[in-house]
């Protein structure tokens, strides 16, 4: 990752949150995030952030039910 | 990097720089800890001092004006039992497991991650910080990783659903019921 890569905080209390790479070091990064109405940069462990996409669940019983209808037609 | 001094910094308890850990003697390895500068708090605080609702968290403002918070997500469960008034069970004397277990029925989804791979949709019927007990659609498998994906009951302000994410090893199973024991867990906002 780099600067300027748009991720996402995926652990800690800031869990969820949209940001910006604003800064790297070899442990560490600062994410400018938004939040309550300002941008906050923020440091936490490089581990805590990743490429912002959404957060992977297992399919939903309908959306099961679909696949395999999809699949028989 | 930044200027420190408008910097909101965040560690894991356990890798955070000693002088802020001993601010807060029940602080354990997993919980986590924030120092923010008193520009920052306004932006942030809110945030932060939000997962109160979930888990305890408490602020000490420090000598500069800038302000530590500490939060413990494994004190959630306990939060729970707090404010239904359900006391946890003991662990009986042939029981393995060794916290105290509250039975609860939170919807969850679960997965296995590895063959052969199950997905689909249950409940808690028993949790604690070391295990959870649920239904499946199906018989899992034993000793296989699961990943249950927990529906909390209690949102974010703004009504933002949070589930926790509870990683472990089947150990038990039988017909549509099961036991995890709990490797890893964490709190994360709901995507759904």
């Amino acid at each position: 990752m780099q600067i300027g890569d748009e991720v996402s905080v995926t652990e800690g209390p800031l869990v969820g949150l949209p940001g910006r790479i604003t800064g790297l070091s070899e442990h560490r990064v600062v994410v400018g995030v938004h939040v309550g109405g300002g941008l906050a940069n923020v440091e936490m462990d490089a581990g805590w952030i990743a490429p912002k996409a959404p957060i992977r669940k297992p399919a939903s019983r309908d959306e099961r039910e679909i696949s395999i209808r999809s699949q028989q037609t | 990097m930044t200027d420190d001094t408008r910097r909101v910094r965040v560690w894991r308890f356990a890798s955070a720089p000693s002088e802020f850990q001993g601010r807060f003697r029940e602080g354990r390895d997993d919980d986590w800890i924030v120092h923010a500068a008193e520009s920052e708090l306004t932006f942030i605080g809110p945030t932060l001092l939000g997962w109160r609702r979930i888990y305890p968290v408490e602020a000490v403002s420090l000598e500069d004006g800038s302000t530590l918070l500490w939060g413990a997500p494994r004190k959630a469960l306990a939060s729970i039992a707090q404010l239904s008034g359900v006391a946890g069970e003991a662990p009986s004397g042939v029981e393995r497991r060794t916290a105290p277990r509250l039975q609860v029925e939170f919807p969850l989804q679960y997965e296995t991650h590895s063959e052969p791979r199950r997905a689909g949709e249950g409940h808690t019927i028993d949790m604690s910080t070391t295990g959870i007990a649920f239904t499946a659609e199906s018989l899992l498998p034993t000793n296989v990783t699961v990943r249950l994906f927990v529906r909390w009951p209690v949102a974010l302000e703004g009504d933002v659903a949070v589930e926790l994410h509870a990683t472990g090893r089947v150990v038990r199973a039988e017909g549509r019921k099961a036991a995890m024991q709990v490797e890893e867990t964490k709190f994360q906002v709901s995507n759904s």
